[in-house]
């Protein structure tokens, strides 16, 4: 029993920091590079409306950045 | 620009719900924007970061953290004195209920001295994205070429390396590598097919990453290899395999598995959690929140991510060398 608590403590952990603290608002958040990870990374952000709200976009574009 | 990427990123939102940039240096200057996700190609990663954390915006920067070792020392410097800023580094397995009970596990020393990790990241396939345009080749195809893309150690092993840099409170100090075009001889300039074995002398630990483009049978295989036990890892859901010694001693396996009833596989494995886990990416956002409300250091900072991509760099050093490589110990992490 003693050990189960232990190996049980990833999953308490991760659930613990999950929980919203009343009346914080969602964070800001803007994403550079709208390739298959930025895209990727949106589709799990608009899961977690209570923690981000996407305000910006920039489309990868190699000629913008690599000044 | 990569219109049809655009495109594709505006079905993601509310129409008119978010603004959309040509320069990033106007998004970083944007007042309302209080957090920056940096998913670009790995080497513009330094530029784009650099200037994001000088404007005092959070950032959550993907993996690898730096293209070149010079940056990542850089990125530790310039964090310097901002402890008021949030930097998280992409390396989700930080975050994964099932990887920090296998770190919890090796930890506590249920899997005894462990001696030898194997990891692959395998495909039968070129690694590439269609191109609607020649002229876009390069800028879609970025992986494949040297200038822009740590090839497979980058993006793929990275990840398993970060991972036993955080188990162990490490990185290692030897590279060997091996590699070559193997599978597409294409035009592409980062190898297909490669093999990376690293060594921890303080440990006694070597670890084998390998990843190709030739053969998809192991795909994802994370293997930590103990004189007690083998965990066996996908990135979702992993499996513990005591050795037989171990089995003798029953109380001593109920124990290291947590269930309530051992279920053995016919290999002679338990499941590690009951259930598979979300996707790390899920776990790691969910956590950068909780680091911007609370202001605190996260699991995958700064400096962690200095140490891997400091790793992943000597990697692939001695893998396009043909050298054996050395960590150097004037590297300054902090």
């Amino acid at each position: 029993m003693k050990n189960t608590g232990l190996l049980t403590g990833g999953l308490l952990l991760n659930q613990n920091l999950s929980a919203i603290q009343p009346g914080a608002d969602p964070v800001k958040i803007a994403v550079v590079g709208c390739g298959d990870r930025g895209t990727g990374i949106m589709n799990i952000l608009n899961g977690m409306p209570d923690q981000f709200r996407i305000t910006g976009l920039l489309p990868y574009a190699m000629c913008s950045i690599s000044g | 620009m990569l219109d049809f990427r655009l495109t594709a990123a505006q079905k993601l939102v509310k129409p008119g719900s978010v603004k959309i940039y040509t320069d990033y240096r106007k998004l970083i200057d944007d007042k309302q924007v209080e957090a920056i996700i940096v998913a670009v190609p790995l080497y513009l990663h330094y530029a784009v970061a650099a200037d994001v954390i000088r404007s005092g915006k959070h950032l959550y920067l993907e993996k690898t953290m730096t293209y070149a070792i010079d940056q990542a020392l850089e990125l530790v410097s310039l964090m310097h004195g901002r402890s008021n800023q949030v930097l998280q580094v992409g390396h989700q397995y930080r975050y994964s209920p099932l990887y920090y009970r296998v770190k919890e596990m090796i930890n506590k020393g249920y899997l005894g001295k462990v001696t030898q990790v194997d990891c692959r990241w395998d495909r039968n396939g070129n690694w590439r994205r269609p191109v609607p345009d020649p002229s876009l080749e390069r800028a879609i195809n970025w992986r494949m070429y040297k200038e822009y893309s740590g090839g497979l150690a980058a993006e793929l092993l990275s990840h398993q390396i970060d991972f036993i840099n955080w188990v162990f409170d490490t990185h290692p100090q030897e590279f060997f590598a091996t590699g070559g075009i193997d599978v597409f001889k294409d035009g592409r300039e980062t190898y297909d097919n490669v093999q990376l074995m690293l060594r921890y002398p303080d440990l006694g630990l070597i670890g084998n990453f390998g990843a190709m483009c030739g053969n998809a049978h192991d795909g994802y295989l994370f293997k930590i290899k103990g004189t007690l036990g083998t965990v066996s890892l996908l990135t979702d859901q992993g499996m513990f395999y005591p050795e037989k010694k171990l089995l003798k001693e029953k109380g001593t396996v109920d124990g290291v598995t947590g269930a309530t009833r051992i279920v053995w596989n016919k290999e002679g494995g338990t499941p590690i959690l009951p259930e598979a886990t979300k996707d790390g990416t899920w776990y790691a956002f969910n956590d950068f929140y909780q680091k911007i409300l609370h202001n605190e250091l996260p699991d995958s900072n700064v400096f962690t991510g200095a140490r891997t991509a400091i790793s992943v760099h000597l990697g692939n050093q001695a893998l396009y060398s043909k050298k054996i490589c050395n960590w150097d110990n004037s590297y300054k992490i902090g």
